[in-house]
Order: C-alpha cells, then structure tokens, then sequence
C-alpha cells in the first residue's frame, strides 16, 4: 500500500518536475510571461489619462441675436469641455465643418429664445455632433444638460440681482417707515391726534407697500425653504410675521379718539412698531447680503469616499486587469500542455506506462499551479510597489481568491486542452475565452448593463468571481464574500473532475 | 529447425510471453491488422518485418494495450493488454516509433522522466541512470539539451528511456529506422545484451537483413502474418530449400544438365548465373554438397569451386511478397 502511495507520488512528481525543468530551459518565456503582464499593466498606467475632451465648438447664431454677446462671455466658462471656435450665421457651413470634422460640436441657438418663453415654452439650444462612440455621445449630451443648466443659472442670478435692487429699496421704505412710527410718537406723547393720524397714514400706507414688495421680492428664499423643507433660520417667515404684525399694530392705531388725554396705550403700541421694524431692517440687510450665485443655486455637492485612500483611476482597473491576466496565462498554459503531449506522441508513451489519468492530471495541475502563482506573487508585488496600487484588504484573502482564480482557470485550459486537436485550435480557446472576459467580465462594463441571461456567461467565466472579490479586498478592504468564493472553487473542482474524466477516457484503449 | 507453435491452453504456458489469436484490429472497417496468431517465446528476440503501413505499429499497440482488438485475442505475460494493472505495465518497457522525449529537458532529465513514470524512486533511478547511459553511450552528452544532440543520439536516448525500469519485455517500434549502419549494429548488440540478460524484445523493423539478428521472425504484409519462422527457416521455406553455387570450367553439356536435375537432392530449380556457373536448389545443403561432388567426379566435369550460398533476407522478402502478391 505505502510502496503503490509512494510510487504514485513519484509519478505524480515526474510531471511537476519535469514541466518545471521545461519552463527553466526557456528563461525567455519566463521573463516573457513575468514582465509582459507587467509592461501592460505599467503602459496602461502610464498612458490612461482621467482628462474630459475639449470639444470644439462652434455656434449658429442669428443675426443681431442678443445671445451672441451672452455666448462669447460665457463660453470661457466652459474652457475645459468646450474650444470656442467661433460664432457664425450660417448654419450650411457649420454643418459642412462638422461633416469634414473641423469642429466637433455645432450649438445653434434659438431665432427667439423670448418669443417660445412668452408662448410657455422652453428654448431649445440644439447641440449637432458626429460621434459615433456611445459614450462619447452620452457625453456630448452631459455636456449639453450643463451648458443649457448653466444658462438658466445665469437668468435666474440675473432675477435675483433685481431682487436685490428691490430689497435695497424697500429697506429705504423701511427707513421711512421708520420716520413716520416715531413722529406718530412724538405727536401721541404730545398729544397732538391730527399730526398722530397724518403719520399714522404715512406708516399705514409705507408698511403697506413693504408687505407687497417683500412677499414676492422673497420669494426665491422662501423657494429654497420649500425645496429644502427645513426654514433657513426662519428668515422669510420672520420678515412676513413681524410685517402682518405691523399691519395689525398700524390698523390698530387707525382709530385715534381726539378726546382721549391719555394715549399710554397707543405710545407703547408705537414704541413695538419701531421695534419690529428695526428688526425687518435687519433681516432684509441680510437677505441683501446673500449671494445671488447661493439664491439661485442653494445646494452643491461633495463626493466624499469611506474608504481610506484616494482611489486613481488604474486602481480600479487593476483588480481586473490581474484577473484576465492570470486567467489568460492559466488557461493558455493549460490548454497547450496536454494538445503538446497528444501531439509528440507522449500521451501514447503515458498510455502504455503505469501512470494514471489523475496523476498526469494531478502533476500538471500542481506544475502549471505553481508556475502561475510565482508569476501571481512577482507580478502583484510590482503593481504594489512599482505601480502602487492599495491594498487596503486581507493578503491571506488575496491569496485565496488567486489561488481559486488559477486553480479554476487552469481546469478551463485543461478542458480545452482535451477538445483541441492542434496547438492553434488551443490558443484560440484561450483567446477567446480572453476575448468574453473583456466583455463580459466586469473589466470596463458593469455586469448590470447586460441582459440577464448574458449573466450566465458572465458567471461562467472565472475573471468575474475574481474581480469583484479583488476589488472588494484591495480596494475597499472588505472581507471576500464566501459565496463567490466558494462558487469559483466550485467551477474549479467541476472542471477538474471534468478534465480527469475526459483524460481518463482518451488514455484508455481505443 | 525450430518449429512456432500455438499451444492449446496458452495462459498457462509460462515460456511464453505474447500470445495472440486471430488478432484483429478495424479502423473504419478497414483491417489495419488482420487475423494475426503467434506466439512469443520468452527470452527471445522477435522481429516483426513487413513494409511501411502493413500494420506493424497497429500491431504493437494492439499488444501494449493502447489499441483494443476489433477482434480475436491477445495475452501479454499472462493477461489481456485490456485488463493490465499498474505491475503489469511496470514489467512493459514501450518505445515508441518517434522521438516522444521532451527537447526542451536534458538526457538525464528525460531519462529520469521517464523512469519516474513507472513509479522508481531517486535512488533506483540514479542507479539504473548510471547504467543506462553508459548502456547507450550517452554517459558524456547527460548534460545536454535533447534537442541540440543528434538523431542517433535521440534514438539511443528514447531505447534507455524504456530501459530505465528494467521491464521484462520489450517492444520497440522501428528502434533503427533512419539510423546509421555503424549504430544499427550497436542497437543490435544492446538487444542481445538484453536477451542474455533473460529479457525478450519484440522489435519491428523496416530493415529486412535484420531478421537474421532475430530468433524469430514474422513477416507482415497488407495487416496479415505471412509467416513466422526461425530466420533460417525463413530462408529455407521462401527460397524451396537451400542453395548451391557450383562453378565448372567448361560449359555444362545439355545431356549432364538433364541428368542433374533427374538427382535425388535436387528440390528445385537449375539456373546458371554466369561464368559457367549454377544455381541449384537442394533439400538440404548439408546432404547434398558431398552427393554432388561426388556425381561431378562420376560425370567426369572439372569443379572449379562448389558452396552453399546464403540468398539474402532482400530475396527471401521479395519472394514472399511475390507469394502474397500471387495469392491475393
């Protein structure tokens, strides 16, 4: 029994030994298979540029249109996404210049942009382009959003800088209010009535004015209020409160009786009134003081990330990139590996020989295994400390999902390995294998873009399970999910029994 | 003249290894081998002669285990190829028709390859490494790439790699096809090393004079054994007999040619080959060489030299082939 385990070993151990031995009489394709996902991680590192496209743009705009002005203004704005190449009338030559893509963006501008408002309809600014991407088309029309956004934005600050104007004027009616509740004072303390009621009509009639004025010179604070369901420090309705509550003092004071010595009463009332409107002052000082840009554009965002470090660009991608990677060499190693035996005429050797299916399987699986791990630990070392890449998570989860990645890719390469009768037929296999990682792997589109059943595909491939799991562990530093672990494990232990069958069945007689 | 029989009850006839009756083997219908029955006897060598595609490599395969019999039955050392365990396959050294080693890995690489293949461990190989290449001649090429040595060199490299597990039996396909004369004699040397060493060897070859290296010889042509024989026999039976070459020094009158073929030991045909000079067939060379110089002397014809002459294995397969041909 020990003397057939130990034999079993050594056999087992011919196949580990003698690949080894092969990979090691070609240092070339050594350096090749270590370096070369190494270059292109690096080249993609170097070459990915996280810049927005300057798109040349030229706009159409009607003879004596009063946008043109308005557009070579703001056009600096947009210096980053737009090159403003000119303005011109004629929409024929635009369109030709774009046809023969001299510019890339045509903007025409409405003939009348006020005659389509006043008939309650919005102008439309029509963006032309020659892209073909879909993404450089979803940027074009990104890029429109915010360019007509930014031109509401400039009407809506123009509105309220006249809100503001009027604020400004109706602290001077205020002012006035002012002088008119204290001369109604002086003339109550001396008890002269016909003086108190012609001041009492000055304020009536000042406080009047106030309260039409205010309420819709407001109305943009008030908005933001609404929108944001929280009072900003109450400001609006404090101003409307104290100003009905002036009302009712001012109304009150209306009905002065001539025969009355004593006007106590009315001289305290007159004495809240000046309080109140001093108070109203105040406040509409501050709303004067609001930026017109904060008026018409209250909230902004911030993007802030939970995780600990600033995340480039090629971060995100190398969580994938070392997946296909290593699939790649996994699979194309393992699928040219047993075609080369079949081919030598090898396998006929195995045939006649002692050696079982699942020992020449077992020692190829240990042999490629190791070799695409020492290629795993050089190259995740360079992307750490060449490239440096974070790794934010687990190292012994790292290495667990490699080994399942490799494990199940070199089952795929050993399944293909036994379909293909000719060292081409196996690389294409590998290829195109290589070629639906790209695609349906999770590399540069998410898995919810597909149609669900492509999911089955998808899920099929080993590059996904080991890109989700890498990129939860070296960029977010959370702890690998055991389901995909376990489901590319799964897909590993399936394809192997596959293969030992499959092998099986070509070594026996035919 | 040793006689090959097919016992009755073969498993139980331990001097012989391979066993076969009424093999055959069908690829799409087609017969590559074609109701094949021998035996083989242990500690022998056979050669398996025939032309390029008569079925000489089908054959091997049918009988290492690689290829199973559309029909008929095999026994190697006692069991069906189809049925052999690992033990069995340890006692089995296979070398195929191509160079299988790997030209990436040095000799002593694949040697240990291949030895490790049938279970041996580092010291047993190391051992019977030593041995191997000095057997082969490839003590000082150990170190070298596979493929940077030449043919010949390959050759010898594949013959030690099925010899490393010392098997009981061999089967080499085609050993010294392509190579030179000078190493051809040395494989053979090696395979009667073996042979004295108690292994039996079970060689194929294209090369029809090396059927007189064997102690058995079947001849295969169009997937069917023509015959198997002792090379001897082979001769004998292929040519009717044995031959004499006698050489007068005059011409052979007319009335003394007749009376020559009217003898006793003459079996077959008179031809002159030239110079006064003829070709007899006889029963047996040993009985009828005294009988003829003594009928020369009674004829009164001056003998210049009277032989036995040995017609090469080149004659002996053409005649077969001509019997074959003739048959079908």
């Amino acid at each position: 029994m020990i003397t057939n385990t130990l034999r079993a070993i050594t056999r087992i151990w011919a196949f580990v030994s003698k690949e080894w031995a092969e990979v090691m009489h070609q240092p070339r394709l050594l350096l090749t298979l270590i370096i070369g996902p190494f270059l292109i991680l690096l080249l993609f590192g170097i070459g990915y540029q996280d810049e927005s496209r300057t798109l040349r743009t030229l706009f159409v705009v009607p003879e004596n249109s009063p946008m043109q002005e308005w557009i070579e203004t703001y056009s600096e704005q947009f210096k980053g996404q737009l090159e403003f190449v000119g303005i011109t009338h004629d929409a024929d030559e635009a369109d030709r210049r774009l046809r023969n893509q001299d510019v890339d963006l045509v903007v025409v501008v409405p003939m009348d942009p006020s005659k389509g408002i006043n008939n309650n309809e919005q102008a439309v600014l029509t963006l032309y382009h020659h892209e073909i991407d879909p993404y450089e088309e979803a940027y074009v029309r990104v890029l429109g959003r915010i360019y007509t956004d930014k031109i509401n934005e400039q009407v809506l600050i123009f509105v309220a800088e006249q809100g503001k104007v009027e604020a400004e004027s109706l602290q001077e009616q205020t002012e006035l209010a002012l002088t008119s509740v204290t001369m109604l004072r002086e003339a109550l303390e001396e008890g002269d009535t016909a003086a108190a009621s012609s001041s009492q009509q000055e304020l009536h009639n000042s406080v009047a004015f106030l309260r039409l004025a205010t309420t819709s010179s407001l109305a943009f604070l008030g908005a933001i209020e609404q929108t944001s369901g929280v009072p900003m420090d109450g400001e609006t309705q404090l101003i409307l409160t104290y100003l009905n509550s002036l009302q009712e003092n001012i109304d009150t004071l209306s009905q002065l009786d001539a025969d009355t010595a004593d006007f106590s009463a009315e001289i305290a009332l007159t004495q809240e009134i000046e309080i109140e409107l001093d108070k109203a002052t105040i406040l509409l000082i501050d709303f004067q003081r609001i930026d017109s840009h904060i008026l018409v554009s209250p909230f902004r965002s911030e993007v802030v990330s939970i995780t600990s470090v600033t995340l480039q660009p090629i971060h995100f991608f190398v969580p994938a990139v070392i997946s296909l990677l290593l699939q790649h060499m996994a699979v194309t190693i393992a699928a040219l590996s047993l075609v080369r035996e079949r081919r030598s005429g090898a396998m006929e050797l195995f045939r006649a020989s002692p050696v079982s299916a699942f020992e020449t399987l077992t020692g190829k699986y240990i042999s490629h295994f190791f070799l695409a791990g020492l290629l795993a630990t050089v190259l995740t070392l360079l992307i750490i400390y060449v490239l440096k890449v974070p790794m934010l998570g687990d190292w012994g989860e790292y290495i667990l999902v490699l080994a399942a990645l490799l494990f199940t890719s070199l089952g795929m390469g050993f399944n293909f390995s036994l379909s293909a009768r000719t060292d081409s037929q196996a690389v294409q296999s590998s290829m195109i294998l290589l070629l639906a990682s790209i695609f349906f792997a999770g590399f540069f589109l998410a898995l919810y873009r597909f149609w669900w059943p492509v999911h089955i595909v998808s899920w099929a491939l080993p590059a996904t399970y080991s890109t989700s799991l890498l990129q939860n562990a070296m960029l977010r530093g959370q702890g690998v999910s055991l389901v995909l672990l376990l489901a590319l494990t799964g897909i590993g232990i399936l394809l192997f029994f596959m293969a030992w069958l499959r092998l099986k069945r070509e070594m026996a007689s035919e | 003249m040793p006689e090959i029989t097919l016992p009755t009850d073969h498993s139980t006839d331990p001097s012989l290894v391979i066993i076969t009756n009424h093999l055959t083997k069908e690829f799409n219908g087609v017969a590559a081998v074609n109701e094949i029955s021998l035996t083989v006897p242990r500690g022998k060598i056979f050669g398996f002669i025939g032309p390029s595609g008569c079925g000489k490599t089908t054959a091997v395969r049918l009988l290492v285990g690689t290829h199973q019999p559309t029909s008929g039955e095999v026994t190697v050392l006692g069991r069906a190829p189809q049925q052999f365990r690992r033990q069995d396959r340890e006692k089995i050294g296979y070398m195929p028709q191509q160079f299988v080693l790997y030209p990436d890995l040095t000799v002593r690489q694949n040697l240990n390859f291949a030895a490790s293949l049938y279970g041996l461990g580092w010291r047993e190989r190391r051992a019977s490494l030593v041995a191997m290449l000095e057997l082969v001649e490839l003590s000082e090429h150990a170190h070298k790439i596979a493929r940077n040595i030449s043919g010949g060199m390959q050759r010898r490299l594949s013959l030690a790699s099925t010899m490393m597990h010392d098997p009981e039996l061999l089967f080499l396909d085609e050993p010294t096809a392509g190579v030179d004369p000078i190493l051809r004699n040395k494989f053979w040397d090696y395979f009667r090393t073996l042979r004295e060493k108690g292994h039996t060897l079970f060689i194929t070859t294209q090369y029809v004079n090396e059927a007189a290296y064997c102690d058995y010889v079947g001849v295969m042509a169009n997937g069917r054994l023509l015959t198997v024989d002792t090379p001897a026999g082979l001769r004998h039976n292929a040519i009717g007999g044995d031959i004499l070459l006698m050489q007068l020094d005059q011409p052979l009158p007319m009335e003394k040619f007749l009376a020559l073929t009217d003898l006793p030991f003459v079996s077959g045909e008179i031809n002159p080959v030239g110079d006064n000079t003829w070709r007899i067939v006889v029963e047996d060379a040993s009985v009828a060489l005294p009988e003829l110089m003594e009928w020369t002397q009674t004829a009164a014809l001056d003998v210049v030299s009277l032989r036995e002459d040995q017609p090469s294995f080149d004659d002996v397969f053409l005649k077969l082939m001509q019997e074959e041909d003739r048959d079908n």
